[in-house]
């Protein structure tokens, strides 16, 4: 590529620019005047329409050469045409309203300013989402569609899993401010438990696979035992964790219980390593391949080409149906019932709620249930879904981290934004262990970019946001 | 042990006193006192070497080289200390700068550094200093974006730079050999004498020496301006500003320093081991460090060294002693085996099990029961310092708690998401309409 | 030199759309004592903090000593010489009385990181004065013999007075004090309002004082500021402002104010 020296120029440009816009959106909520629209804005159409041309350039020698296959690369392109229309709507609709007001905005009962924030949201997404893709075929020859595609789903996918956890970090700072290190290891123990309960019921010996006649309706039975008794035990012991390690250091200066929840995390992980041993353990594959053809799984081979089948397994319709409800579980319960206004109270003004005759150590013990057995379900799920991946006591270290850094991401003690933020660090997870980089298959191995790139996005976070994208939204904060 | 306790009772039970002109015989007493323990600790492999010999060859080694990373965790510990103990800022990535003096040694004296056959290959007595000093400079840097977080916050920021500082070593295999680490540290030679990992009381005495500098230092640093100013703003920071302290300078020079401890740390230890790898500087170090100076007794040096030899001497010994005993026990019981179509097959034992697993790996129970039992029960250490103790006992009058949101000052609500307006990044705009709800009292 | 040790041209302030001070002019005459009254809300803080650095002032600027003061950070407005005390007293609770002093000394101490660890007779003979001079601060301010007292275990007549020796510690030329007899019963605050006087009269010092206990203003005042809703309304002499029906009206309320009038008229 000899052009890449003016190509980084510009994107530079139009990052640069673009980040500006964000700055001006996010943090001052300002009316852009035309003059700074066209300043801020020109430079990345620029940018953009340069890039577009340059994209349609290698049109044939990464993709499929049939004609579906450049069917689908001219939609991408015009997709992108399409897009960079919609980066100047949003960028210049947007920058009257602030975030938060956005949000609000969408959740009017006014049906049409509703659609008109949902749009904006929506758009910004797609930005977001468009705008690395753009950047990163920069580096290499344009990623191929079904890789992008499946990095991105599997990049939602684990933000999902993420947000489970995420919530039951943000649940608990939300009420008492506290940060539960030892989070991340309940999540490990709910994901053990799945794999006991699996491996009981369908009777599978470590590291063995899968006997051939078990039943599909049996797989799933004992998926929806080991989430229902993940949710118990985790839920257990988050609350047996607080009663222990928290409850006496209420109201002790706030870096104790940060101390003892750090404790708290290091005896988790050595009980893991009594009751599982240090060596790790793969959940079995559940729905195993049978005959060339996987299992229920759903193959999207939309060209008829072998190159790009793209199979979406069916467990991540596991992660879909067992994420989604449960956060719309969890949405009903904060916003609708008696327990979930408790909560919302106490997290706005613990006093206030105690006068209004609401106990706040059960309000307390009640956040902390919920977010265990969020963690133990995100557990079991983690487990089913990365079947090739490994149970063990340090399970719960990095992934704990991952989540809380989604957490703080979308605001610390806003739940909308745990979601927000879980999907977000998953994308990027997944992103940044994907090929689009230019990374050899070597480092690829190592597997170890990842999370440098989320402990980064963690460190830039705090640095200049610590409030998080949502931080400030108080009507939606528990 | 008998100098800690001389210096707790001395130091700091009581408020220090205004020490007048005519205490001099005290005086000489203490210095007599030091001298003699100073002496006899440098005297200590030699008198160690004939005393072990009698138990068997090997033991003088093992017990020596445990003594050594015991040193070199209290050099750890010591540092740590300003920045948690006396600064009060909660630093869980200290690991890293242990990690980056040991790099920095490695890189300029290991035969696998890319740095080999350039000028820029040293010998240790230069690699030392310049170590020390780079690991005070990324203490900077690292240290520079924090400043303006409050206390969690910047727990879990340090913690990310933790584990980013290792992987970045890990995967940078071209320059730091990867997971293998670099190998092969030219080791120092003095008047003639040449260091190699096998000759642990020389090792033992420059790191000693390292620890009797830090610690003289520590102290005349902690009884001076500059410590005054580390526990104003440990106390608070508005006030500490409103007084004259430079909030950026005094955090970051408490960064640096104990960052440059660490650094210190790190090069003696990767160039004694003769290689440096990413495996010894996780975040399981970093806690262990804390744990130390939570054991001992945050601000108070002596209590800290203590915390530190107690923790590293079980880390060697105790844990895996009692771990031993259960293995053994593990070991005894006997496993049932039945008769299967003719296949034996042994069954599971699940006590067994959890026995071998106990006797493999007990010691991350062991600093996670320290740190939650001292923060339930002890939050000032077993030697606390008079001043942390009041600290740490919930409940000092004018402390703003983080619960209580009905303040009426401005001051108290700026510091609720950060402290003050030392962020660099923050425009004073900005500033303005963060502040927007927070002041409409006003 | 000018007359007047510190200047605030029509400074205001405003957090997104609520104006806290609204083009405030103010002037504080060398050695003098000023007051700023004005009922809960008024900006009083808020003024207070555009001073010593902690806010920026949206428009106008402060000029302290002949100096523009710019966007100073706390720390470089009390190295120009302004010293605080807090409306809610904010100590070094863990901390000697006398080291609360010597905090306050710190600014106008040089020893470095070096020099502390060397301890040359140079630093040792700063540290002797330093410690000489907090002494002789608390024995000022009449706390002498507590030096050594937690200042958290000081009565609270006593803590407000060590943070007025902790202040003095930073050799200011402006003193700003902040509802500094709040709580205190007649018998501490008429001797604390001695001690204001004296600081002035003994060591030249111009204050500024926010204060609520009118016996003490009208007591101790040269010229009293009243401020409501932001804006200056009243500036004048104790007794002037005593008779300010605005001023009434804007702590008593109208009615109130009226009922004065009147009695006035009647008289």
């Amino acid at each position: 590529m000899d052009s890449l020296p003016v190509q980084l120029v510009l994107l530079v440009l139009w990052l640069g620019s673009g980040a500006y816009g964000a700055h001006l959106l996010i943090q001052k909520g300002y009316k852009v005047g035309w003059i700074r629209f066209l300043a801020f804005y020109i430079a990345p159409l620029v940018a953009i329409v340069y890039l577009i041309l340059n994209q349609l350039q290698p049109l044939n020698s990464p993709w499929p050469s049939n004609a579906p296959g450049v069917a689908a690369n001219v939609l991408l392109v015009s997709v992108m045409i399409l897009i960079s229309p919609a980066i100047l709507l949003t960028a210049y609709f947007v920058p009257s309203l602030k975030v938060n007001d956005l949000i609000l905005l969408a959740q009017r009962r006014d049906d049409f300013a509703r659609a008109r924030g949902w749009l904006i949201l929506v758009g910004l997404l797609i930005v977001s989402i468009i705008l690395p893709l753009i950047a990163l075929s920069l580096f290499k020859a344009a990623p191929r569609y079904d890789s992008v595609l499946s990095v991105l789903i599997n990049g939602l996918l684990t933000g999902a899993l993420f947000s489970l956890i995420a919530l039951g970090y943000t649940l608990v700072y939300g009420i008492v401010e506290l940060i539960n290190f030892a989070h991340g290891d309940v999540f490990m123990f709910g994901s053990l438990t799945g794999f006991a309960v699996i491996s009981f019921i369908l009777n599978v010996k470590p590291g063995k696979s899968l006997n051939t006649n078990t039943s599909v309706v049996l797989v799933i039975l004992s998926i929806i035992a080991a989430l229902i008794l993940a949710m118990l035990v985790c839920g257990t012991l988050n609350y047996l964790i607080n009663r222990i390690a928290y409850k006496r250091l209420r109201n002790a200066p706030r870096l104790a219980p940060l101390i003892s929840a750090i404790g708290v995390s290091f005896i988790l992980q050595n009980i893991a390593i009594y009751l599982n041993s240090s060596t790790p353990k793969g959940y079995p594959l559940l729905f195993p391949a049978q005959g060339g053809q996987r299992n229920l799984d759903v193959v999207i081979d939309v060209f008829h080409n072998e190159e790009s089948l793209f199979s979406f397994p069916f467990t991540a319709f596991l992660v879909v149906a067992g994420a989604g409800g449960l956060l719309l579980g969890l949405r009903y319960l904060i916003n609708s019932t008696r327990t979930g206004k408790a909560m919302r109270a106490v997290a706005q003004n613990r006093e206030a709620a105690a006068l209004m005759g609401i106990s706040i150590e059960r309000t307390i013990s009640f956040a902390f249930i919920l977010g265990g057995a969020l963690a133990g379900a995100a557990g079991v799920i983690y487990g089913v879904y990365q079947v090739q991946s490994t149970v063990r006591y340090d399970l719960g270290f990095s992934n704990g981290l991952f989540a809380f850094t989604a957490a703080v991401l979308g605001g610390i003690g806003n739940v909308n934004g745990a979601v927000l933020g879980g999907m977000f660090i998953g994308l990027v997870y997944s992103l940044s262990q994907s090929s689009f980089f230019g990374l050899s298959a070597e480092y690829l191995a190592l597997s170890g970019w990842a999370p440098v790139a989320v402990f980064g996005i963690l460190v830039l976070v705090m640095i200049f946001r610590p409030t998080g994208i949502l931080g400030d939204n108080v009507q939606e904060k528990v | 042990m008998a100098e800690i306790k001389t210096q707790r009772v001395v130091g700091s039970v009581t408020p220090r006193p205004i020490r007048p002109a005519g205490k001099a015989s005290s005086e000489r007493n203490k210095f007599l006192i030091i001298a003699v323990l100073a002496v006899f600790f440098l005297a200590l492999p030699f008198i160690l070497r004939p005393l072990l010999a009698i138990f068997g060859p090997t033991t003088f080694s093992v017990t020596q080289s445990s003594i050594n990373t015991t040193l070199i965790f209290i050099l750890l510990a010591i540092g740590l200390n300003i920045v948690v103990g006396y600064a009060g800022l909660l630093d869980l990535g200290y690991a890293a700068f242990f990690a980056i003096g040991a790099y920095t040694m490695a890189f300029l004296t290991a035969s696998q550094s890319p740095l080999y056959n350039t000028p820029f290959h040293t010998n240790f007595w230069v690699a030392l200093p310049i170590s020390f000093a780079v690991a005070a400079l990324f203490g900077i840097l690292l240290g520079a974006p924090t400043l303006g977080l409050r206390g969690d916050y910047l727990a879990i920021v340090t913690l990310g730079f933790g584990e980013i500082v290792p992987i970045t070593f890990n995967n940078l295999n071209t320059v730091t050999g990867g997971d293998s680490g670099l190998a092969g540290m030219s080791q120092p030679s003095l008047f003639g004498f040449q260091f190699t990992a096998s000759t642990l009381e020389a090792w033992y005495i420059v790191t000693l020496l390292v620890v009797f500098f830090s610690i003289f230092m520590i102290r005349r640093l902690v009884d001076s301006r500059i410590g005054r100013a580390w526990m104003a703003m440990r106390e608070d920071e508005i006030a500490a500003s409103a007084m004259g302290i430079n909030l950026v300078k005094t955090k970051l020079l408490a960064f640096s320093l104990g960052a440059s401890f660490a650094g210190f740390a790190g090069a003696i230890f990767a160039n004694s081991l003769g290689s440096a790898n990413p495996s010894s500087f996780q975040f399981d170090v970093s806690v262990l460090v804390l744990s130390m100076i939570i054991l001992g007794g945050m601000g108070n040096i002596w209590g800290v060294i203590a915390g530190a030899v107690a923790l590293a001497m079980s880390d060697r010994y105790i844990i895996p002693f009692l771990t031993e005993q259960v293995r053994k026990v593990a070991e005894g019981i006997p496993l049932d085996t039945t008769l299967v179509n003719g296949i034996r097959t042994t069954e599971p034992n699940l006590i067994k099990e959890i026995l071998t697993n106990i006797g493999g790996n007990s010691r991350l129970l062991v600093f996670g029961i320290v740190l939650v039992v001292m923060m339930l029960w002890k939050p000032e250490g077993l030697f606390p310092s008079g001043r942390r103790k009041m600290e740490l006992h919930a409940g000092a009058p004018d402390d703003p708690q983080p619960f209580i949101s009905g303040s009426s000052d401005p001051l108290d609500k700026a510091d609720s998401t950060r402290s003050l307006n030392y962020n660099p990044s923050v425009t004073e705009e900005t500033r303005d309409t963060d502040r927007d709800r927070k002041d409409s009292k006003e | 030199m000018n007359d007047n040790l510190l200047e605030a041209k029509e400074i205001s302030k405003t957090f997104g759309g609520i104006v806290a001070v609204q083009k405030v002019d103010f002037t504080i005459p060398r050695q003098s004592i000023i007051s700023l009254i004005g009922p809960n809300g008024a900006g009083k803080t808020t003024f207070f903090n555009l001073v010593t650095g902690i806010y920026t002032p949206t428009t106008g600027h402060i000029t302290f000593d002949g100096q523009p003061m710019g966007e100073l950070k706390p720390h470089e407005v009390t190295n120009r010489g302004i010293a605080r005390t807090f409306q809610n007293i904010r100590l070094f609770s863990n901390m000697t009385a006398l080291e609360n002093v010597l905090v306050g000394e710190h600014l106008r101490l040089s020893t470095g990181l070096i020099g502390a660890v060397l301890r040359t007779s140079k630093v040792k003979a700063e540290e002797r004065n330093a410690r000489q001079k907090a002494l002789d601060l608390l024995e000022y301010v009449g706390l002498g013999g507590k030096g050594d007292e937690f200042a958290k275990n000081l009565p609270y007549g006593d803590q407000r007075r060590l943070e007025i020796a902790r202040a003095l510690g930073t050799e200011p030329k402006l003193l700003l004090l902040d509802e500094p007899t709040a709580g205190m019963n007649p018998n501490e605050s008429a001797s604390l309002t001695r001690l204001v006087d004296r600081l002035r009269r003994e060591r030249g010092l111009t204050v500024l004082l926010i204060e609520h206990d009118m016996k003490v203003v009208m007591e101790v005042s040269d010229r009293v500021t009243v401020l409501n809703f932001g804006r200056k309304i009243a500036e004048g002499l104790p007794a002037e402002i005593r008779a300010n029906a605005e001023v009434i009206e804007a702590y008593l309320g109208k009615e109130y104010a009226k009922t004065v009038a009147e009695e006035k008229g009647k008289n």
